[in-house]
């Protein structure tokens, strides 16, 4: 067999290309996809009391169930020296440890470990399991009031509604306060975000007559109180960020994986699948990390700050 | 050159095992479902099948791999 050149290779690659394109959609025409960013319900089976059961409601549900099926049977015969499905499991188990204490220390690593390590898997999981076949791709016709006809599929990925992302994000929130209290007080966890000590200094100064220092104290607590504020509202501006930082991946991740399989239905959607399960495993490492990062930060005593000024 | 082949040929059957387990229970589900009538028996019995496709393919690709590992620690021992 002859060597090909770079350059013949290329042009074999993209003839090959083309032609799986021509053959794709004179053959094989993949229906346009549409896809709502709202989750979507069927109709007769949507409501149990006052929730509806959307589509990827029923998704997440799927992942607690494969989630809780994997450790029940991963650690239903506990043995010492683990084998098999124990063994993959406490493989995931002590890595994610192992990054979680690197990263907090030994003492708070434990504490923080069940919120960091459920994030990681639920959203890990999530964003697998939407990779399989059955996603977006088996639903029903629905009719709607005005007469059209909309495609809704059974399952859809569950972190690509906006509601799971938002959870996670409370969550995220919810633990991170709560550690921050625990570990410093509430008095002191509050005085991160109102600072007012250097303005009282002032106004002492003032009284006592010393003018000169006042204005100084006075000028110094003006930034304290301020970036006392920037605290608190990046404290909030967090849960958006966290929500809109997963959901937005996730839903372009999907639509991207839905659009390639329209344009170009052989082999190409492959590769794009690669990089979503890529995208999901570094998306879950982004949450949780960052859960992590927030909580370590909550928990860290700023004395040295203060001593230092 | 052969052997990698083989061992290549063999992880994309295991990949196409998942697909085929998943997609036909999933369809059987459905077909079922659509049997049955009534579009909430239609989503029940898709979800139910995707459900059981889904533990056959786990189930099945663990088996293979186990099979796999196996015969890779025989071949080990044999060249000793």
């Amino acid at each position: 067999m002859p060597k090909l050149g770079v350059k013949s290779k290329l042009a074999i690659g993209g003839i090959v290309v083309i032609l799986l394109i021509a053959i794709g959609r004179l053959f094989f025409p993949v229906p346009q996809p549409g896809l709502e960013l709202a989750a979507n319900y069927s109709e007769p089976f949507y409501k149990l009391g006052p929730i509806y059961i959307t589509n990827t409601l029923i998704t997440s549900w799927i992942g607690i169930i494969v989630l809780i099926g994997f450790f029940y049977f991963a650690t239903r015969k506990m043995k010492l020296v683990p084998k098999g499905l124990q063994n993959f499991a406490e493989t995931i188990i002590e890595l994610l440890l192992d990054f979680v204490e690197g990263v907090a220390g030994k003492e708070n690593g434990r504490r923080f470990f069940p919120v960091v390590a459920a994030i990681f898997l639920y959203v890990l999981f999530n964003a697998w399991l939407a990779l399989l076949p059955v996603f977006n791709f088996i639903g029903i016709n629905q009719m709607q009031a005005d007469g059209t006809s909309i495609y809704v599929p059974i399952l859809r990925a569950a972190n690509t509604d906006m509601n799971v992302p938002l959870m996670l994000a409370l969550v995220s929130f919810f633990s991170v306060e709560y550690w921050g209290i625990t570990s410093l007080g509430l008095r002191h966890y509050l005085g991160k975000f109102f600072r007012f000590g250097q303005l009282f200094q002032g106004l002492g100064q003032l009284i006592r007559g010393k003018v000169k220092s006042a204005v100084s104290a006075f000028l110094y607590g003006a930034i304290d109180v301020f970036v006392g504020a920037l605290e608190l509202l990046s404290e909030f501006v967090r849960i958006i960020s966290f929500t809109f930082r997963l959901f937005g991946n996730m839903t372009a991740g999907e639509i991207l994986l839905l659009m390639m399989a329209f344009l170009i239905p052989w082999i190409i959607p492959a590769i794009f699948y690669g990089l979503e399960t890529f995208l999901g495993f570094v998306q879950a490492f982004i949450f949780a990390g960052l859960t992590l990062v927030f909580a370590t930060m909550a928990v860290a005593a700023h004395e040295s700050e203060h001593q230092k000024s | 050159m052969d052997k990698r082949r083989a061992e290549v040929i063999r992880f994309i059957g295991i990949g196409w095992y998942i697909a085929a387990c998943i997609l036909l229970g999933a369809l059987g589900g459905r077909w079922i479902g659509q049997k049955l009538d009534g579009r909430s028996s239609e989503i029940i019995f898709t979800i139910l099948g995707f459900i059981l496709g889904l533990i056959a393919a786990v189930l099945g690709v663990y088996r293979m791999f186990r099979a796999i590992e196996n015969n890779n620690q025989d071949k080990s021992r044999g060249n000793r």
